[in-house]
């Protein structure tokens, strides 16, 4: 069983609940997007892989099983080896998550000796031949350079080949393009689907058009429960869930003409969601029943409605 | 560092250099006694004067620079190492040891500073040393709650959570990461505690306390001027001009450091 399987996975900011019931599967080699709302979940669910939820918050159920290793057995001192190594994590930000006074070589030389045992020399080649690979001209050069002296694009490609370097079976990719101008933001979502091997991969980002674009089936988050998991193609064109339905027509298009639709209301906050589906307020479809806690069904396509679309 | 902050700190260390070169020198000149020569006024002879035993005021203040300045360093230097790994801990751990920190640094906080500390060298005997242990070991907790804070939001920087990501220890996360963000204000401060310092070892020798009775420690120097402040306030003046000068130029230097990196400066 290769690649991340998160089961039933559960986790409380004291005594409420954050994200509920979660179970995901990403296979070696995919890419699944993780789609929602900021406050849905999403980022909460992915940090509680690494073990790098903020403080207060923990997982009081369900397991993170990667490589048929279970994560949530293991203690504070065996976590941090696993970060970089077989985890690798790519920012949003690249502006802010490179270290402003630290050489470029430096920052990734300190992640390659944490985890593979090489001299001081071939830890700095091996810094530029990663540079290299994320398509950095004069790798050289740029393992001299500090942070500032480079563009969004290239920090994000440095952001990249930190995530990387060490070969990890999971690549976790939180919002990597946001930050981004449009005319780099498909080099950089290219050169993740390039360079991330046979890894599983989750990519976090409220831009329906990049998990299109990159992965191989979408998860939709809300109000901490996944509501909805399909191939990217089947979500897009025939949603199932109310949510996912109204969150694509409210994505901007170029080309349509008026204004796209926003959904009425606001996402309930942790501690006072409905009994029941959560979206259930603000769903043009609620009927009664929506009131019990709907399951997630189907096996290609699943959602999680007493109503869903078709 | 940029260039004019660099040559203060050359001056400084030249300074140093020439003074412990000539020590054994200033030393001997300055425990020199001629009773015919008893509070001179400044003249070619002698510069700034002699005291009540005809000893040069000139070579007792340069002599007693090493003592005062040498207790300063040595104070600073406890409380910065102190505070530095206070601070940094209490940030990086979570939970009770944080807690059991914060609550240590608001005890000796509380301790009354000069009482506290006349106390301790009555204890640990009449010397340099002690009064410079006594100082570190009261001071650093001034340098542990600003390491705390500012710590504490540094350590939540996206390219600190990144190097965490990437598997970097602890330790090697806030000296490599943490540390280098955090070092002017640690730069600056530290000069600005080098002077508060010198006036605390001052006040105790003043006092009495700490420079071994007849060396020439400017706080000493001062209180045996007192009897002669209307005959001979030369006497005064020495010493008392060394000190408030040291300390004056430090405050504007700190000042000027935490200006160029872009600090708020001296805390009132």
């Amino acid at each position: 069983m290769t690649g991340l399987h998160l089961k039933n996975l559960d986790i409380h900011a004291g005594k409420t609940a954050i994200v509920q019931d979660v179970a995901l599967h990403v296979p070696k080699g995919q890419v699944l997007g993780l789609v929602g709302e900021s406050g849905s979940g999403k980022s909460m669910t992915v940090m509680s892989i690494p073990h790098l939820l903020p403080s207060g918050c923990h997982i009081t159920a369900g397991h993170i099983i990667l490589d048929d290793q279970d994560l949530t057995l293991l203690t504070d001192k065996q976590m941090p080896p696993l970060r970089g190594a077989k985890i690798g994590v790519i920012f949003q930000d690249p502006f802010t998550s490179l270290n402003p006074v630290r050489r470029i070589g430096d920052l990734l030389a300190e992640v390659i000796t944490r985890h593979q045992n090489l001299s001081p020399a071939q830890a700095k080649a091996a810094a530029i031949a990663a540079l290299d690979e994320v398509g950095l001209p004069d790798a050289a050069a740029k393992a001299r350079a500090y942070p500032h002296e480079m563009s969004g694009g290239q920090r994000q490609r440095v952001g990249i080949a930190l995530a990387l370097v060490n070969h990890p079976s999971l690549v976790i990719a939180d919002e990597p393009t946001t930050a981004l101008d449009p005319t780099v933001q498909v080099h950089i979502l290219d050169l993740i689907a390039k360079r991330m091997e046979d890894a599983a991969a989750i990519l976090v980002t409220h831009d329906l058009g990049a998990a299109a674009y990159l992965c191989t089936r979408i998860a939709v988050m809300y109000s901490g429960r996944i509501v909805e998991e399909a191939p990217v193609a089947d979500l897009v064109r025939r949603p199932r869930h109310p949510y996912t339905a109204a969150l694509l027509a409210a994505a901007p298009r170029l080309g349509r003409i008026g204004r796209p639709d926003s959904i009425p209301g606001q996402p309930p906050s942790p501690g006072a969601r409905p009994q029941g589906c959560a979206f259930a307020p603000r769903c043009a479809r609620a009927a009664p029943e929506c009131t019990v806690q709907p399951p997630f069904t189907g096996t290609d396509h699943k959602v999680a409605c007493h109503r869903p679309l078709q | 560092m940029t260039r004019p902050l660099l040559i203060p700190l050359i001056l400084m260390a030249l300074a140093g250099l020439a003074l412990w070169l000539f020590a054994p020198a200033l030393a001997e000149q300055a425990a020199a006694i001629n009773l015919d020569l008893r509070l001179a006024a400044p003249s070619s002879d002698r510069w700034l004067g002699t005291d009540q035993l005809g000893r040069d005021l000139a070579a007792r203040v340069l002599a007693g620079a090493p003592w005062s300045l040498g207790v300063a360093a040595g104070s600073t230097a406890i409380a910065l190492t102190l505070g530095t790994l206070a601070g940094l801990a209490a940030a990086e751990l979570e939970g009770w040891p944080r807690r059991i920190i914060l609550q240590i640094v608001t005890l000796v906080i509380s301790f009354p500073g000069l009482v506290a500390a006349v106390a301790a060298v009555a204890i640990l005997g009449q010397s340099g040393f002690s009064v410079l242990l006594v100082l570190g070991f009261l001071t650093w907790t001034l340098f542990a709650r600003v390491i705390y804070a500012e710590a504490s939001s540094v350590r939540s920087r996206d390219y600190v959570t990144a190097a965490r990501l990437g598997g970097v220890s602890r330790a090697r996360l806030l000296i490599r990461h943490v540390l280098p963000a955090i070092a002017p204000s640690l730069i600056a401060m530290m000069v600005f505690h080098f002077a508060d310092m010198l006036v605390a070892a001052s006040a105790l020798s003043f006092l009495g306390v700490g420079a071994p009775l007849g060396a020439p420690a400017w706080g000493a120097i001062i209180s045996e001027s007192r009897p002669y402040v209307y005959q001979a306030p030369w006497m005064l003046l020495a010493p008392a001009t060394a000190l408030a000068g040291t300390v004056l130029g430090l405050n504007i230097y700190g000042d000027i450091i935490a200006k160029r990196l872009g600090l708020a400066g001296r805390p009132s």
